[in-house]
């Protein structure tokens, strides 16, 4: 545990793999996603603008 | 949002050859103020179907899915694709649908816009989470190659999922 309070995240990105460049940890929004992934129900739910109405449910 | 359209009429179907992978395209058009727009909708195996359109003015562009028109008409023009949709789903109620976001091309200036998280991706993105809710299609996306699809909840979606992405690798990659 840090002194400031914060928990440290166990999740680590590899700095050895080929998600580095130059040694360099790269931040999560700069990994290639390279298949098109399931988004969560709830997620689309929460992306319609409010009182909007489905065309399909 | 995308409630407004223009009348549709539907101008065909042609067969494909290959119909173990790709069955046939469906062709529709639509008429703006301005110009006349097909919309192309490829329809594959495991009822998947693939909407794409373009202006007649750059009908023989090699570039024609990514020209603008500058027309300002784009929400009912993505409406007009929005019910068409609709449509194939009363006929077909196992039908899923996907698209790529064309990456704008600019004819003068030959300036193109990257392939990953295109303007068209975020804004056909945003019409389909609004017209097309989670309880009769599983959404996914891939913003780095600007992929949308719905694939519909009366199939195994994982597995649709799983043969949509060797489709569009085969398809629709860009190099």
């Amino acid at each position: 545990m840090a002194k400031t309070g914060f928990k440290l995240s166990a999740a680590r990105y590899s700095v050895s793999g080929g998600d580095t460049h130059h040694g360099r940890v790269i931040s999560p929004t700069q990994i290639k996603v390279t298949r098109i992934v399931l988004r969560r129900d709830e997620d689309v739910r929460n992306s319609q603008i409010k009182g909007y109405k489905y065309l399909l449910p | 949002m995308f409630e407004s359209f223009y009348p549709i009429h539907c101008s065909g179907f042609k067969k494909s050859l290959h119909v173990n992978q790709i069955k046939g395209i469906w062709y529709y058009s639509f008429r703006t103020e301005n110009y006349r727009y097909i919309v192309e909708v490829e329809f594959y195996v495991n009822d998947f179907y693939v909407v794409q359109y373009y202006t007649t003015k750059y009908k023989t562009h090699p570039k024609k899915f990514q020209i603008l028109t500058n027309e300002h008409k784009c929400r009912k023009i993505v409406g007009t694709c929005v019910q068409i949709m609709l449509g194939i789903w009363k006929k077909n109620p196992l039908a899923s649908f996907g698209f790529i976001g064309a990456n704008t091309y600019d004819p003068e200036t030959h300036l193109e816009e990257p392939v990953d998280n295109t303007q068209r991706w975020k804004i056909y993105k945003h019409a389909m989470e609004q017209n097309f809710g989670p309880e009769t299609f599983k959404h996914g996306a891939q913003s780095n190659n600007s992929r949308y699809v719905m694939l519909n909840k009366k199939k195994d979606v994982i597995e649709l999922n799983n043969e949509i992405n060797q489709l569009f690798e085969q398809n629709y990659d860009k190099p």
